[in-house]
Protein backbone atom coordinates (compact mmCIF):
# COMPACT_ATOMS: atom_id res chain seq x y z
CA UNK A 1 0.00 0.00 0.00
CA UNK A 2 1.22 3.32 -0.70
CA UNK A 3 2.79 5.23 2.00
CA UNK A 4 2.47 9.41 2.21
CA UNK A 5 4.16 12.02 3.24
CA UNK A 6 4.03 15.87 3.20
CA UNK A 7 5.40 17.07 -0.33
CA UNK A 8 9.23 17.62 -0.22
CA UNK A 9 8.64 21.61 -1.29
CA UNK A 10 4.99 21.91 0.38
CA UNK A 11 5.70 25.12 2.91
CA UNK A 12 2.47 24.93 4.87
CA UNK A 13 1.28 27.61 7.48
CA UNK A 14 -1.73 27.03 9.34
CA UNK A 15 -4.94 28.57 11.06
CA UNK A 16 -7.14 26.42 13.05
CA UNK A 17 -10.82 27.92 14.09
CA UNK A 18 -14.07 26.12 15.26
CA UNK A 19 -13.29 22.31 13.87
CA UNK A 20 -12.25 23.99 10.51
CA UNK A 21 -8.22 24.20 9.39
CA UNK A 22 -7.28 27.05 6.40
CA UNK A 23 -3.96 26.01 5.13
CA UNK A 24 -1.38 28.43 3.37
CA UNK A 25 1.22 26.59 0.67
CA UNK A 26 4.10 28.87 0.43
CA UNK A 27 5.85 26.69 -3.15
CA UNK A 28 2.88 26.98 -4.62
CA UNK A 29 1.04 30.36 -3.02
CA UNK A 30 -2.23 28.15 -3.11
CA UNK A 31 -4.75 28.46 0.70
CA UNK A 32 -6.77 25.52 1.43
CA UNK A 33 -10.17 25.02 3.42
CA UNK A 34 -10.12 22.12 5.36
CA UNK A 35 -12.73 20.54 7.62
CA UNK A 36 -11.63 18.38 10.65
CA UNK A 37 -11.07 15.34 9.20
CA UNK A 38 -9.35 16.78 6.30
CA UNK A 39 -6.66 18.40 8.85
CA UNK A 40 -6.72 15.86 11.00
CA UNK A 41 -4.81 13.85 8.10
CA UNK A 42 -2.79 16.51 7.27
CA UNK A 43 -1.56 17.00 10.41
CA UNK A 44 -0.82 13.45 10.31
CA UNK A 45 1.02 13.41 7.43
CA UNK A 46 3.01 16.30 7.80
CA UNK A 47 4.28 14.98 10.93
CA UNK A 48 5.14 11.09 9.84
CA UNK A 49 4.55 8.83 6.88
CA UNK A 50 2.00 6.63 6.87
CA UNK A 51 -0.50 4.81 4.74
CA UNK A 52 -4.63 5.06 4.70
CA UNK A 53 -4.99 2.44 6.80
CA UNK A 54 -2.43 3.84 9.27
CA UNK A 55 -4.50 7.39 8.94
CA UNK A 56 -7.43 5.47 9.09
CA UNK A 57 -6.14 3.37 12.47
CA UNK A 58 -3.80 6.11 14.52
CA UNK A 59 -7.40 8.55 14.15
CA UNK A 60 -9.75 6.29 15.10
CA UNK A 61 -7.38 5.43 18.04
CA UNK A 62 -7.05 8.78 19.39
CA UNK A 63 -10.68 10.11 18.94
CA UNK A 64 -12.46 6.04 19.91
CA UNK A 65 -13.97 5.33 16.58
CA UNK A 66 -14.64 2.81 14.75
CA UNK A 67 -12.04 2.41 11.53
CA UNK A 68 -14.70 1.09 9.35
CA UNK A 69 -15.17 1.64 5.71
CA UNK A 70 -16.57 5.38 5.78
CA UNK A 71 -13.83 6.78 8.30
CA UNK A 72 -11.08 4.75 5.04
CA UNK A 73 -12.87 6.33 2.50
CA UNK A 74 -13.07 9.72 4.00
CA UNK A 75 -9.60 9.38 4.72
CA UNK A 76 -8.35 8.25 1.41
CA UNK A 77 -10.44 11.24 -0.36
CA UNK A 78 -8.63 13.38 1.89
CA UNK A 79 -5.51 11.69 0.48
CA UNK A 80 -6.42 12.16 -2.92
CA UNK A 81 -7.35 16.17 -2.66
CA UNK A 82 -4.14 16.48 -0.69
CA UNK A 83 -1.71 14.88 -3.57
CA UNK A 84 -3.87 16.59 -6.74
CA UNK A 85 -3.26 20.24 -4.42
CA UNK A 86 0.80 19.18 -4.15
CA UNK A 87 0.92 18.90 -0.63
CA UNK A 88 1.70 15.09 -0.47
CA UNK A 89 3.96 12.87 -2.46
CA UNK A 90 3.86 9.13 -2.51
CA UNK A 91 7.20 7.30 -0.81
CA UNK A 92 8.79 5.73 -3.39
CA UNK A 93 9.07 2.25 -3.27
CA UNK B 1 -3.41 70.36 -7.93
CA UNK B 2 -2.68 67.97 -5.14
CA UNK B 3 -5.53 65.80 -3.72
CA UNK B 4 -4.88 63.79 -0.40
CA UNK B 5 -7.14 61.09 -0.57
CA UNK B 6 -6.59 58.98 2.81
CA UNK B 7 -3.00 57.51 2.84
CA UNK B 8 -1.71 58.70 -0.33
CA UNK B 9 -1.30 62.26 -2.49
CA UNK B 10 -2.13 62.63 -5.94
CA UNK B 11 -0.98 65.17 -8.62
CA UNK B 12 -4.54 66.08 -10.53
CA UNK B 13 -3.74 67.92 -13.75
CA UNK B 14 -7.25 68.71 -15.03
CA UNK B 15 -8.77 71.43 -17.77
CA UNK B 16 -12.33 70.74 -16.58
CA UNK B 17 -13.67 73.19 -14.01
CA UNK B 18 -16.42 71.13 -13.04
CA UNK B 19 -14.25 68.49 -11.74
CA UNK B 20 -12.11 71.00 -9.58
CA UNK B 21 -15.01 72.25 -8.26
CA UNK B 22 -16.54 68.66 -7.47
CA UNK B 23 -13.08 67.51 -6.11
CA UNK B 24 -13.24 70.21 -3.11
CA UNK B 25 -16.95 69.46 -2.69
CA UNK B 26 -16.43 65.50 -2.29
CA UNK B 27 -12.95 65.54 -0.13
CA UNK B 28 -13.45 69.09 1.18
CA UNK B 29 -11.69 71.95 1.17
CA UNK B 30 -8.99 70.62 3.56
CA UNK B 31 -7.68 67.71 0.96
CA UNK B 32 -6.82 70.20 -1.97
CA UNK B 33 -3.00 71.02 -0.77
CA UNK B 34 -0.13 73.04 -2.89
CA UNK B 35 1.34 72.10 -5.90
CA UNK B 36 4.54 72.12 -4.04
CA UNK B 37 3.62 69.05 -2.13
CA UNK B 38 5.11 65.38 -2.58
CA UNK B 39 2.42 63.44 -5.14
CA UNK B 40 2.75 59.70 -5.06
CA UNK B 41 0.66 59.57 -7.90
CA UNK B 42 0.07 61.73 -10.94
CA UNK B 43 -3.13 62.01 -13.08
CA UNK B 44 -4.78 63.60 -16.01
CA UNK B 45 -8.44 64.05 -16.41
CA UNK B 46 -8.52 65.89 -19.82
CA UNK B 47 -10.33 66.53 -22.94
CA UNK B 48 -8.94 64.85 -25.97
CA UNK B 49 -7.72 66.60 -28.60
CA UNK B 50 -9.49 66.85 -32.23
CA UNK B 51 -13.67 66.59 -32.63
CA UNK B 52 -14.34 64.81 -29.47
CA UNK B 53 -13.25 67.60 -27.38
CA UNK B 54 -16.27 69.48 -28.77
CA UNK B 55 -18.57 67.24 -30.15
CA UNK B 56 -20.18 64.66 -27.83
CA UNK B 57 -17.66 66.03 -25.81
CA UNK B 58 -15.22 63.29 -23.82
CA UNK B 59 -12.58 63.02 -20.70
CA UNK B 60 -9.97 61.05 -20.82
CA UNK B 61 -8.24 59.83 -17.71
CA UNK B 62 -4.35 58.99 -17.78
CA UNK B 63 -1.74 57.66 -15.10
CA UNK B 64 1.76 59.26 -15.82
CA UNK B 65 0.95 59.90 -19.22
CA UNK B 66 -0.70 56.77 -20.08
CA UNK B 67 -4.38 56.78 -20.71
CA UNK B 68 -5.78 53.68 -18.53
CA UNK B 69 -9.18 53.52 -20.13
CA UNK B 70 -11.06 54.16 -23.30
CA UNK B 71 -12.71 57.90 -23.45
CA UNK B 72 -15.80 58.50 -20.97
CA UNK B 73 -18.41 60.91 -21.84
CA UNK B 74 -17.46 64.51 -20.41
CA UNK B 75 -20.56 64.42 -18.29
CA UNK B 76 -19.17 61.32 -16.49
CA UNK B 77 -15.69 62.99 -15.60
CA UNK B 78 -16.17 62.38 -12.38
CA UNK B 79 -17.27 58.79 -12.59
CA UNK B 80 -14.15 58.71 -14.78
CA UNK B 81 -11.65 59.96 -12.23
CA UNK B 82 -13.44 58.02 -9.30
CA UNK B 83 -12.95 54.50 -11.68
CA UNK B 84 -9.31 55.68 -12.28
CA UNK B 85 -8.46 56.36 -8.59
CA UNK B 86 -9.68 52.82 -7.99
CA UNK B 87 -7.37 51.00 -10.66
CA UNK B 88 -4.50 53.54 -9.40
CA UNK B 89 -5.35 51.73 -5.75
CA UNK B 90 -5.86 48.42 -6.58
CA UNK B 91 -2.60 48.11 -8.40
CA UNK B 92 -0.14 50.64 -6.89
CA UNK B 93 -1.09 50.40 -3.11
CA UNK B 94 0.85 47.09 -2.52
CA UNK B 95 1.93 48.50 1.25
CA UNK B 96 -2.14 46.65 1.94
CA UNK B 97 -3.83 44.24 1.21
CA UNK B 98 -6.73 45.66 -0.73
CA UNK B 99 -10.16 43.81 -0.53
CA UNK B 100 -12.86 44.91 -2.37
CA UNK B 101 -14.91 45.53 0.54
CA UNK B 102 -17.18 48.59 2.56
CA UNK B 103 -15.36 49.57 5.73
CA UNK B 104 -17.22 51.57 8.66
CA UNK B 105 -16.47 52.29 12.03
CA UNK B 106 -17.96 53.26 15.32
CA UNK B 107 -16.77 53.61 18.65
CA UNK B 108 -13.57 52.21 17.90
CA UNK B 109 -14.72 48.65 16.42
CA UNK B 110 -14.90 48.60 12.78
CA UNK B 111 -17.46 46.29 10.35
CA UNK B 112 -15.03 44.79 7.58
CA UNK B 113 -17.95 44.39 4.44
CA UNK B 114 -17.00 42.69 1.48
CA UNK B 115 -19.26 41.98 -1.65
CA UNK B 116 -19.23 42.35 -4.99
CA UNK B 117 -20.79 44.50 -7.25
CA UNK B 118 -24.65 44.66 -6.71
CA UNK B 119 -24.42 43.42 -3.10
CA UNK B 120 -25.64 46.29 -1.57
CA UNK B 121 -22.21 47.21 0.55
CA UNK B 122 -22.15 50.97 -0.54
CA UNK B 123 -25.46 51.56 0.09
CA UNK B 124 -25.33 49.85 3.37
CA UNK B 125 -21.88 52.45 4.41
CA UNK B 126 -24.06 55.42 2.68
CA UNK B 127 -27.09 54.73 5.34
CA UNK B 128 -24.93 53.66 8.25
CA UNK B 129 -22.74 56.94 8.18
CA UNK B 130 -25.45 58.59 8.07
CA UNK B 131 -26.82 57.35 11.29
CA UNK B 132 -23.70 57.75 13.50
CA UNK B 133 -20.86 55.36 12.18
CA UNK B 134 -17.93 56.30 10.11
CA UNK B 135 -17.27 55.93 6.60
CA UNK B 136 -13.06 54.61 6.12
CA UNK B 137 -14.27 53.37 2.51
CA UNK B 138 -17.84 52.64 0.50
CA UNK B 139 -15.34 49.52 -2.29
CA UNK B 140 -11.96 49.65 -1.21
CA UNK B 141 -10.64 48.39 1.91
CA UNK B 142 -7.03 48.75 3.06
CA UNK B 143 -5.61 46.79 5.38
CA UNK B 144 -1.85 47.48 6.52
CA UNK B 145 0.41 44.72 6.17
CA UNK B 146 2.82 46.58 8.74
CA UNK B 147 -0.11 46.07 11.51
CA UNK B 148 -3.55 45.27 10.13
CA UNK B 149 -5.19 48.50 11.05
CA UNK B 150 -7.70 49.73 8.30
CA UNK B 151 -6.69 53.37 6.50
CA UNK B 152 -9.55 55.54 5.91
CA UNK B 153 -10.04 56.70 2.54
CA UNK B 154 -13.99 58.96 3.05
CA UNK B 155 -13.89 58.92 -0.89
CA UNK B 156 -17.62 59.99 -2.02
CA UNK B 157 -19.99 57.23 -2.02
CA UNK B 158 -20.41 55.88 -5.19
CA UNK B 159 -24.42 54.97 -5.90
CA UNK B 160 -25.97 52.73 -8.46
CA UNK B 161 -29.02 52.55 -10.26
CA UNK B 162 -31.95 52.23 -7.75
CA UNK B 163 -30.10 53.13 -4.68
CA UNK B 164 -30.00 56.72 -5.36
CA UNK B 165 -33.63 57.73 -4.73
CA UNK B 166 -33.29 55.27 -1.41
CA UNK B 167 -30.14 57.47 -0.28
CA UNK B 168 -32.41 60.48 -1.24
CA UNK B 169 -35.18 59.53 0.73
CA UNK B 170 -32.98 57.96 3.97
CA UNK B 171 -30.71 61.02 3.41
CA UNK B 172 -32.96 64.08 2.57
CA UNK B 173 -29.99 66.62 3.03
CA UNK B 174 -27.40 64.63 1.35
CA UNK B 175 -24.70 66.01 -1.01
CA UNK B 176 -25.20 63.84 -4.20
CA UNK B 177 -24.34 64.86 -7.22
CA UNK B 178 -25.87 64.52 -10.57
CA UNK B 179 -26.65 61.43 -12.25
CA UNK B 180 -24.86 59.85 -14.72
CA UNK B 181 -26.91 57.59 -17.24
CA UNK B 182 -25.70 55.04 -19.49
CA UNK B 183 -22.75 53.97 -17.63
CA UNK B 184 -20.92 50.63 -17.78
CA UNK B 185 -22.57 50.15 -14.28
CA UNK B 186 -26.24 52.04 -15.74
CA UNK B 187 -27.40 55.36 -14.00
CA UNK B 188 -24.74 56.44 -10.85
CA UNK B 189 -24.05 59.31 -8.90
CA UNK B 190 -21.75 60.61 -5.91
CA UNK B 191 -22.89 61.06 -2.88
CA UNK B 192 -20.46 62.93 -0.67
CA UNK B 193 -19.47 61.41 2.59
CA UNK B 194 -20.56 63.13 6.05
CA UNK B 195 -17.98 65.73 7.03
CA UNK B 196 -17.50 64.26 10.47
CA UNK B 197 -15.60 60.84 8.26
CA UNK B 198 -13.73 63.75 6.38
CA UNK B 199 -12.40 65.52 9.17
CA UNK B 200 -11.60 61.84 11.13
CA UNK B 201 -9.58 60.61 7.57
CA UNK B 202 -5.81 60.52 9.47
CA UNK B 203 -7.91 57.94 11.89
CA UNK B 204 -7.46 54.37 11.24
CA UNK B 205 -9.81 51.82 12.89
CA UNK B 206 -9.57 47.78 13.81
CA UNK B 207 -12.11 45.44 12.58
CA UNK B 208 -14.43 43.84 15.33
CA UNK B 209 -16.44 41.98 12.88
CA UNK B 210 -16.82 40.85 8.85
CA UNK B 211 -19.61 41.06 7.50
CA UNK B 212 -21.30 39.80 3.90
CA UNK B 213 -24.21 42.16 2.94
CA UNK B 214 -26.77 41.34 0.89
CA UNK B 215 -29.31 43.14 -0.31
CA UNK B 216 -32.50 40.93 -0.59
CA UNK B 217 -35.81 42.86 -1.63
CA UNK B 218 -38.91 41.98 0.19
CA UNK B 219 -37.34 39.49 2.75
CA UNK B 220 -36.58 40.30 6.19
CA UNK B 221 -33.68 41.14 7.76
CA UNK B 222 -30.93 38.45 8.93
CA UNK B 223 -28.05 38.12 10.61
CA UNK B 224 -26.36 34.89 10.99
CA UNK B 225 -22.96 33.32 11.82
CA UNK B 226 -20.56 32.07 9.12
CA UNK B 227 -17.50 30.40 10.19
CA UNK B 228 -13.61 32.40 10.26
CA UNK B 229 -12.32 29.45 7.87
CA UNK B 230 -14.85 30.16 5.33
CA UNK B 231 -14.51 34.00 6.52
CA UNK B 232 -10.70 33.80 5.28
CA UNK B 233 -11.59 32.19 2.03
CA UNK B 234 -14.09 34.01 0.49
CA UNK B 235 -12.05 37.48 1.48
CA UNK B 236 -9.17 36.02 -0.41
CA UNK B 237 -11.65 35.75 -3.37
CA UNK B 238 -12.64 39.51 -2.76
CA UNK B 239 -8.76 41.21 -2.13
CA UNK B 240 -7.23 42.28 -5.53
CA UNK B 241 -3.56 41.60 -4.41
CA UNK B 242 -3.45 38.71 -1.97
CA UNK B 243 -1.38 36.33 -3.91
CA UNK B 244 1.66 39.48 -3.92
CA UNK B 245 1.41 39.21 -0.36
CA UNK B 246 2.29 35.47 0.14
CA UNK B 247 2.33 33.84 3.58
CA UNK B 248 2.98 37.41 4.98
CA UNK B 249 -0.50 38.13 3.29
CA UNK B 250 -2.05 34.78 4.46
CA UNK B 251 -0.84 35.13 8.71
CA UNK B 252 -2.48 38.90 8.36
CA UNK B 253 -5.68 38.45 7.03
CA UNK B 254 -5.74 35.22 9.32
CA UNK B 255 -4.92 37.92 11.89
CA UNK B 256 -7.62 40.26 11.35
CA UNK B 257 -10.19 37.61 11.00
CA UNK B 258 -9.08 36.19 14.02
CA UNK B 259 -10.11 39.06 16.39
CA UNK B 260 -13.12 39.31 14.03
CA UNK B 261 -16.69 37.97 14.86
CA UNK B 262 -18.18 36.78 11.38
CA UNK B 263 -21.88 37.01 9.57
CA UNK B 264 -23.72 37.07 6.77
CA UNK B 265 -26.41 39.28 6.42
CA UNK B 266 -29.26 40.32 4.37
CA UNK B 267 -31.25 42.88 4.51
CA UNK B 268 -34.44 44.60 2.47
CA UNK B 269 -35.18 47.67 4.58
CA UNK B 270 -32.05 50.14 5.75
CA UNK B 271 -33.59 51.17 9.00
CA UNK B 272 -33.56 47.35 9.65
CA UNK B 273 -30.10 47.17 9.19
CA UNK B 274 -29.07 50.33 11.38
CA UNK B 275 -30.78 48.55 14.38
CA UNK B 276 -29.43 45.26 13.55
CA UNK B 277 -25.80 46.89 12.78
CA UNK B 278 -26.16 49.03 16.13
CA UNK B 279 -27.00 46.18 18.13
CA UNK B 280 -23.54 44.49 17.51
CA UNK B 281 -21.49 43.76 20.59
CA UNK B 282 -17.69 43.45 20.09
CA UNK B 283 -16.28 40.01 20.11
CA UNK B 284 -14.61 38.96 23.64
Amino acid sequence: MTRWRKAGDAELSWRYWDGEAVVYNDASGDTHHLDALAAEVLERLCTHAADVEEVSQAIANAYGLDPDDDLNAAVAGSVERFLKFGLIEPIPT
Amino acid sequence: MILRCGPMAIDVDTDLPEVVAALEVYYGPDAILSKRDFADFFVELRRPAGLRRWYRPQVIFALDGEQLFKPLPRDQAMQAFEWGLNWIIEHHCHQYLIVHAAVIEKGGHAILMPGQPGSGKSTLAAAMTNRGWRLLSDEIALISMADGALSALARPISLKNESIPVLRRFVPDAIIGCEARDTVKGTVALMRAPLDSIARIAQTARASWIIFPRYLNGLPVEIRRRSRASTLMSIIEHSFNYSIHGKAGFERLADVIEACDCYDFSYADLNEAVEVFDALKPPS
